[in-house]
């Protein structure tokens, strides 16, 4: 088959699509579904940009194709926000002064997530090395380490345990 | 331990009874001790403190013997309170690109969007015999394929000198040159067309090395020869000045070819309204205007006519300064009519986009047994590739650099950027002040370890002073924080308890030596005498309350758009939140300059408040007819305009507007900024009036067995005249620090005749952020009079002198020298092996 | 990428009739960390592609008989986080964690890895140190080759076109084994190795009953090192030794220059690797 059906659960939705089955994931969410805010960098794994969590795992969607989703849960940075709140880590990026260009920045958060949600009380070594697949090229790091740092203290602050929401 | 205090101001009601110490707990903070004192959290929030002359933040720790002084920074006092300014605002686009709402350009798809590739060399240097499109434009799918033919322009771009090729007719001089370009329905089809485009060459010698060029054999690859440029600087006399000299040091270096390593590839759409016969190209970039008049040269057209919307972009660093993709949407877009899509891979990037210019440079340097610099002589040969875009400027900035921020009786620079068929040297953040300090800052180095002085002590000893002659025969006449940014680096707990920590540090990790280096620069801000440097803004007040700021400068990622919204909303007195920025667009925007040199707060910054000025005196003069008032009586003061003898008479900006709206006459108007300039013009762009200063310290540990050298921790102290957003300088700081980290480390864009062996981030190696250090970020602050604010620029600095830092460090570790970049395992086994010998 | 064909089985045995038709035209598709980097590159040009990731019974990690079994499906992640390789075969385990980064750990399986033969690839050299068999199915039935005999060069294996990898076994460590694996890259994360070296030796009596000692990055596959092997057989431990069998890994490095270093400092380099890994596994006896 050159082309696939598939379905699966996108930031909560469940989303029925037909995609060439060469078509990765990154460009199924970028080109097809409209949803930009998952980057891309390389387009070889090297860089990060366009990490999602697929079934709670972060993965770079350029390394996947669309049709390996089938039914499983995606979770892109447009899925982290809820009704309107941010995500805790996404409002410690904001407050730690940890974006400035923002082109990695959802790789960024998703990775952080990945972590956060398995290691609610990482040390900073645990958090580099948990962001360590996501390149940063404005920021030497230093902002996004204290952001996953003061988002980890906003979690557990707000009582979370396990998946962060 | 015991600390000195003084209070000021009002603050002078905290002071100690009848004793000028407190006692305070080891390891207590600034932020202790002034609670210690009484100060409440209101206090706090907007105390300054300096601890033994320098300025700090309140967590900073203190030693015993400490001196604080603890102003209040109001009226008359030793600083203005300011809102907004000199704090760590929350960027004003934080929240769009955190939830993945920003739309770049390269994220931007319209309906019938084709996709464009571009067919470039398959040599580094060859004659093109033939080319035939004709099987790629029967490629179903393909709807344009274009060659030099169809440009109906000048088939050439370049932001100094127009030369390099739009598409190549004849020859190819790299591999990134570019040959044809096709738009078809989707990516696959446009890659599978160039494939079909059949090119007969005629291969050519390849010029690998400036060394090769210069060779009176060697091929010329332009009908001027292999030299592009050529500068010399002369002060006093350099023989004579090395003659005085009772000690003189000497060394050659070289660097590599460095790449920008943004994460967004250059990108974008273009889009040809037929109708209105307007081109629209939406791309990553630092200057709109001047991609709209590279653009109307190539196309033969009116620029008034073609839109560039170049903000915001996924970092940019001098790399998004030249065309990218600009020209080639535009060609494709009128062809087509369709709208295109042209978004380079990595690859593409890391072979096409111009790098940093590797550089040789010979360093002569003089003093006399107290430390005093008697002379220095410097040599630069720059490998600028086949293009010349920005490499002129480059080399000059390169010479001016050289010296550092130092007082030298005697100098001699010279330098020349020789064509090469590599990859193109080009613009990137230190423009070319990298390569000469990383060399200078070592020698001088030497130089102190000659004569048995501290390192810090030799560079204070000749440091540059406001009102000094410099190194190159111009007035400093604008702030110079050489001296603080020395002071605050040497007062940092990394260089004060450098032994200890080192010694420490020894002892928990046999095997390893870990050492601590430093360096300074000064760092040009703006582009020079004789070169247009100006901003302008539009200010619009709106009858909701919406104040609308308008700057043609574009957010590559560095801040600029926040603190122009700082800035603006202390000029007005009014809140942040009200200030809407549209930026970086040609049809919407006025022209405001490149955002590069680390000038955009500086002449932004100026006439924004030129603009608030304006409109301030304008609300006055309605305001006196609204309240039948004399405006001399009246007065500006938080967003409204009110009498100075009747409290009742009071018009809010905003109803201003209205008023003003329902005259016909809204409120708005423009401001203006033209960048002062040097007392001298040495030619070409130099001298420049405005300087960043930075002192930095590294703290590295070199692994004796496998030579792997890891950077622990680093210290910044910019003096940038006055910080607008602390989170910007910081951030500027800390991103500095790592790609200078790179630079020294990791970073080569290794050539091999002419092919990059590079291409991709598997081999092209920049940090993580396992491997950044910890970094401290000391803001230095000499606020110079003509800056907004008493800003002036910190974009560039902070990535320069880390890189002779840490190899400084390295030295101060294991003793050896290592004068080529990058400071490679391989390299330092080599070189501790020697050492043993 | 150029077209192909999406074919996903549901188990191993249909996953190898579709190979076994389609022959050389296809190629199975397991994490896709390498795969479709080569796709991308054009440096593969598959019609059709046999996409492994949805058959679950391939990527468990069990243990039977005094053996670990790990499903090719497996990712690293799952190496990384099992209780068993950690007990039983802890030096694939820092190998599985020094792989890329969180997200390639994730999508990245041994498997995977295996068949793409990098004679860099982190998760291999532990398996040498481990003794692992490689269990292949294909038409003809199945299969079990040592994993020295498995590897013939960059990219090349022993796998027949219909073959699939189904999984890797190895036997345990037990309390008197002791192993390391060690690593250097041009960074700290995120790096392919410039050399890297796993060891396991079996202690009795206070000697070095036998050894295992593999490396990575320094020869067309990764490979054993038979002359440091035997050095160390019998022998008890000591800084001596342990410095003699360093220079012995050297000499039996057969490395290459490319982008990432120089064949001199790989040689070099890859003995230091061996020295710190056996110093930290015997620091309780070393001075």
């Amino acid at each position: 088959m050159k082309t696939v059906n598939i379905e699966f659960t996108l930031n909560g939705a469940k989303t029925k699509v037909t995609v060439p089955a060469n078509m990765t994931l990154v460009h199924l969410l970028r080109k097809e579904l409209g949803l930009t805010g998952t980057k891309i960098g390389c387009d070889k794994g090297e860089c990060g940009a366009c990490a999602v969590l697929i079934n709670g795992k972060s993965m770079n969607s350029c390394l996947v194709l669309a049709a390996q989703v089938d039914g499983k849960e995606v979770t892109t940075i447009e899925g982290l926000e809820n009704e309107g709140k941010l995500h805790p880590i996404q409002e410690a990026f904001i407050e730690e002064g940890a974006i400035q260009c923002g082109y990695c920045t959802p790789g960024m958060v998703i990775s952080a997530k990945f972590l956060l949600d398995r290691n609610p009380d990482p040390t900073d070594d645990e958090i580099k090395t948990g962001i360590s697949g996501n390149l940063c090229r404005c920021t030497g790091y230093t902002k996004i380490v204290n952001a996953v740092r003061a988002a980890a203290q906003k979690l557990k602050n707000a009582g979370g345990g396990g998946e962060t929401r | 331990m015991e600390i000195g205090v003084k209070l000021y101001g009002e603050f002078k009601k905290y002071a100690p009874k009848d004793d000028d110490r407190i006692s305070l707990d080891n390891g207590g903070t600034v932020a202790q001790a002034l609670r210690s004192l009484g100060l409440n959290d209101r206090d706090l929030s907007y105390a300054m403190v300096l601890v033994n002359n320098i300025r700090v933040k309140f967590d900073r720790h203190l030693q015993d013997g400490d001196r604080m002084d603890i102003f209040q920074p109001i009226g008359g006092g030793a600083e203005k309170l300011y809102r907004y300014v000199g704090k760590p605002v929350p960027r004003i686009d934080a929240r769009d690109k955190v939830t993945g709402r920003t739309k770049y350009s390269t994220d931007l798809s319209f309906p019938g969007m084709l996709w464009a590739k571009v067919k470039r060399s398959e040599y580094p240097h060859a004659n093109i015999l033939k080319l035939d499109v004709e099987k790629a434009r029967k490629l179903p799918g393909v709807e344009a394929v274009l060659t030099a033919d169809d440009i109906p322009g000048h088939n050439g771009f370049g932001i100094i000198t127009p030369n390099w090729p739009v598409l190549c007719r004849d020859r190819v001089m790299y591999m990134g040159d570019a040959i044809a370009l096709v738009a078809a329905v989707d990516e696959e089809t446009a890659e599978r067309a160039c494939e079909l485009i059949e090119v007969e060459y005629e291969e050519l010698p390849v010029v690998t090395s400036p060394e090769e060029a210069m060779r009176e054999d060697a091929p010329q690859l332009h009908e001027k020869g292999n030299i592009m440029h050529t500068m010399e600087l002369r002060k006093g006399d350099v023989e004579k000045g090395l003659e005085e000299a009772d000690v003189i040091t000497e060394g050659e270096y070289s660097t590599q070819f460095m790449d920008h390593a943004f994460i967004e590839p250059p990108g974008g759409v273009g889009i040809y309204d037929e109708e209105e016969g307007i081109l629209t190209i939406w791309c990553g970039s630092q200057y709109a205007f001047r991609d709209q008049l590279q653009i109307a040269r190539a196309m033969n057209w009116d620029p008034r006519k073609i839109r560039v919307i170049g903000s915001p972009t996924g970092g940019a660093f001098g790399g998004k300064d030249e065309i990218t993709v600009q020209i080639h949407l535009a060609l494709l877009a009128y062809h087509t009519k369709k709208p295109v899509k042209l978004w380079w891979t990595r690859e593409e990037t890391l072979i096409v986009n111009s790098k940093r210019h590797p550089m040789k440079t010979k360093f002569k340097i003089g003093a006399t047994k107290d430390g005093r610099f008697t002379a220095i002589d410097v040599d630069v040969t720059a490998d600028t590739g086949p293009h010349d875009t920005i490499g002129a400027p480059i080399l000059n900035l390169a010479l001016e650099s050289s010296p550092g921020p130092y007082q030298y009786p005697h100098s001699h620079f010279k330098g020349r950027s020789v064509y090469t068929n590599n990859a193109i040297g080009g613009e990137f953040r230190g423009f070319g002040a990298p390569q000469v300090v990383w060399g200078v800052e070592q020698e001088i180095a030497k130089l102190a370890g000659k004569l048995g002085i501290d390192p810090i002590e030799i560079r204070k000893r000749n440091a540059l002073k406001l009102g000094d002659i410099s190194s190159l025969g111009h007035t400093m006449q604008t702030s110079v924080g050489v001296t603080e940014t020395l002071e605050a680096a040497e007062n940092s707990d990394l260089w004060r308890n450098r032994e200890k920590i080192i010694r420490e540090l020894n002892k928990k990790h046999p095997g390893k030596l870990h050492g601590v280096g430093m360096a300074s620069e000064w760092h040009a801000v703006g582009l020079g005498v004789g070169i247009p440097d100006f901003a302008n803004i539009d200010l619009e007040i709106h009858p909701d309350g919406k104040i609308v700021l308008k700057t043609g400068a574009i957010e590559i990622g560095q801040g600029n758009i926040t603190a122009y919204a700082q800035m603006l909303a202390e000029a007005l007195e009014i809140d942040m939140e009200r200030i809407e920025v549209a930026h970086g667009d040609t049809f919407k925007t006025p022209d405001s300059g490149s955002v590069t040199a680390s000038r955009s707060v500086l002449v932004n910054g100026n006439a924004i408040i030129d603009g608030a000025d304006k409109i301030k005196k304008r609300a006055i003069l309605e305001a006196a007819t609204i309240l039948v008032e004399d405006p001399n009586n009246l007065v500006y003061e938080e967003g409204a305009v009110r009498s100075k003898s009747d409290a009742e008479k009071i018009v809010s900006i905003e109803n201003i507007a209205e008023v003003c709206c329902r005259r016909n006459k809204p409120l708005q108007d423009v401001g203006a900024n033209i960048m002062a300039i040097s007392d001298k013009d040495f030619g070409d762009g130099l001298p420049h009036n405005y300087y960043t200063f930075i002192t930095q310290v590294a703290l590295v540990g070199v692994d004796l067995k496998t030579g792997q050298v890891d950077v622990l921790r680093a210290v910044s102290a910019p003096e940038m005249g006055k910080a607008i957003n602390i989170h910007g300088v910081e951030g500027q700081c800390e991103g500095g620090v790592v790609m200078g980290q790179g630079y020294a480390l990791y970073e080569d864009l290794k050539m091999e005749k002419g092919q990059v062996l590079t291409s991709n981030f598997t081999t092209y190696i920049i940090p993580t952020a396992v491997d950044a250090p910890d970094i401290e970020t000391i803001i230095v602050e000499v606020p110079e009079k003509t800056g907004p604010y008493g800003a002036k620029g910190v974009g560039e600095a902070p990535t320069v002198p880390i890189t002779p830092a840490i190899m400084n460090a390295v030295n101060n570790a294991a003793g050896i020298r290592i004068n080529d970049l990058p400071i490679t395992p391989e390299k330092v086994i080599n070189a501790l092996k020697a050492e043993k010998r | 990428m150029r077209p192909f064909d999406y074919l996903r089985p549901k188990s191993a045995e249909e996953a190898i009739e579709m190979k076994a038709r389609l022959g050389k035209k296809a190629s199975f598709l397991a994490g896709g960390t390498d795969l479709l980097v080569k796709l991308k590159e054009d440096a593969v040009r598959p019609e059709a592609l046999i996409d492994l990731s949805f058959i679950e019974s391939l990527k468990e990690i069990r243990e039977a008989d005094g053996t670990v079994a790990i499903g090719s499906l497996a990712s690293y992640a799952d190496i990384g986080s099992s209780p068993l390789i950690e007990r039983f075969g802890y030096i694939l385990r820092q190998g599985a964690l020094e792989i890329g980064a969180p997200q390639i750990q994730n999508a990245a399986t041994i498997g995977g890895n295996i068949a793409n033969a990098s004679p860099a690839a982190d998760g291999i050299p532990p398996i040498y140190a481990l003794g692992a068999h490689i269990t292949l199915v294909g038409k003809e039935g199945r299969r079990v080759v040592a994993v020295e005999d498995f590897f013939t060069g960059p990219g090349k294996t022993v796998l027949k076109e219909d073959e699939l990898i189904i999984e890797i076994g190895f036997p345990k460590m037990m309390e008197q084994d002791k192993g390391f694996f060690k690593k250097i890259g041009q960074r700290k994360a995120l790096a392919i190795s410039k050399a890297s070296v796993a060891a396991v030796l079996h202690i009795a009596n206070g000697k070095i009953e036998e050894a295992r000692v593999a490396l990575g990055a320094v020869a067309p596959t990764v490979i054993r090192c038979p002359k440091t092997e035997t050095l160390l057989k019998g022998r008890k431990i000591s800084g001596s030794l342990i410095e003699e069998a360093a220079k012995s890994v050297s000499s039996e490095s057969m490395a290459i220059g490319d982008v990432r270093s120089t064949p001199e400092y790989r040689d070099y380099v890859i003995g230091v690797l061996f020295e710190r890994g056996m110093r930290n596994i015997f620091s309780d006896i070393l001075p």
